[in-house]
């Protein structure tokens, strides 16, 4: 029974997940109840690495968003076992990082790119002032729509929006989009 | 098409997701094991079996086994004073698979193995007695208290356990341990 490659593989995943500061991976789909487990798994998490509880909440509501980006493509069109949504949570000396990976219609991606990048090239103010905007124009029935949901990230995270499309085949690529929280400077 | 904008730094969630899909695992954590954090790897997990419809008694055993599969990574990191360890839980054709990592000194590699070579000889029947003399304190084997668990994973498994010791440096190993429990139809 020993010496199974497919077994030494662990080693690397666990190496990997060191290298990048990764402490929790989630892959599949995703409902409400999987969603709040998660959620309090991470709050887990921070208790015992002893994360200040301002970038606790901050961090919960990316994670929300992210989350709900998540499930609202994998309610979308996109049905191919090629892809599997991953969501991923880990945190560093710096602050905490949250990472969610889903299948997009390449059709999308500049719609999509589009909103990250102005959502990115905004400051503080900029951002207050987007997010008003932003939720009177948008209506109930905007399916993936979710420009709200960029703006409020880059919010939380006081940080820009990190994010790669990787090329799956000719109509749909992997979204990633990353996020983080830096640990608040104590004076 | 060409990626519009792929971005280096962020590849790893793509390799990370490619080895997922390969290896069909949905959960993975790597870290610290306190109580806690236990407790929560054991919830999320439960509702990840209840969505993949896992039958009763095959839940009850995957649960089981994860947490032996747990305390075996506590009781080790108490040891050591870092429990610095591997989780997983995979999907398989017509089961699930439970996967523990964590290290281990290179002194502590050869009893484990032999201890695992001797669970995996022994049939159903043999198991037991090996478990009820185990506890009873008799053939109590070099490793402990991880000796009994063993043995209790293996009994609620009803498969060979698969191992592996993949060597760090010149003091640890990293020990992976790994079970399966068929879905009962």
């Amino acid at each position: 029974m020993e010496k199974n490659s497919d077994i030494e593989n662990n080693y690397l995943l666990h190496k990997k997940m060191k290298e990048h500061n990764i402490s929790l991976i989630y892959a599949g789909d995703f409902n409400q109840e999987i969603a709040k487990s998660v959620l309090s798994m991470t709050e887990k998490n921070f208790d015992s690495e002893g994360v200040d509880s301002s970038v606790k909440k901050k961090v919960f509501n990316i994670m929300v968003e992210a989350l709900q980006n998540i499930c609202k493509h994998q309610q979308t069109d996109i049905n191919d076992e090629n892809t599997t949504p991953i969501f991923i949570v880990g945190n560093d000396e710096e602050g905490v990082i949250v990472i969610s990976g889903n299948p997009i219609l390449n059709s999308k991606i500049q719609l999509v790119k589009d909103k990250i990048d102005k959502v990115n090239s905004l400051d503080k103010e900029g951002l207050k002032q987007f997010y008003k905007e932003a939720r009177l124009n948008s209506t109930i029935s905007e399916v993936g729509g979710a420009g709200l949901g960029f703006i409020d990230m880059a919010r939380k995270s006081e940080n820009k929006l990190d994010y790669s499309f990787e090329y799956i085949n000719d109509s749909i690529s992997f979204f990633i989009l990353k996020s983080k929280v830096l640990n608040a400077v104590s004076v | 098409m060409e990626p519009i904008a792929n971005n280096t730094n962020l590849h790893f969630v793509r390799e990370l997701n490619q080895y997922i899909r390969k290896n069909k695992f949905m959960l993975a954590y790597s870290g610290q094991f306190s109580h806690v954090m236990t407790k929560s790897i054991l919830s999320l997990a439960e509702k990840k079996l209840d969505d993949d419809k896992a039958e009763l008694n095959t839940k009850k055993k995957v649960v089981n086994i994860m947490i032996e599969c747990m305390q075996n990574i506590c009781s080790n990191g108490r040891r050591e004073e870092n429990n610095d360890a591997l989780f997983m839980l995979k999907k398989e054709f017509n089961g699930w698979q439970i996967i523990s990592g964590n290290t281990v000194k290179q002194n502590e590699v050869e009893p484990l193995r032999e201890h695992l070579d001797l669970i995996n000889s022994q049939d159903k029947g043999l198991l037991k007695k090996t478990y009820t003399d185990t506890m009873k304190g008799v053939n109590v084997s070099a490793i402990g208290e991880a000796g009994l668990s063993m043995i209790d994973i293996a009994k609620k498994s009803g498969n060979k356990l698969e191992f592996a010791f993949t060597p760090i440096d010149n003091d640890n190993s990293f020990f992976s341990l790994q079970s399966s429990v068929k879905q009962e139809n």
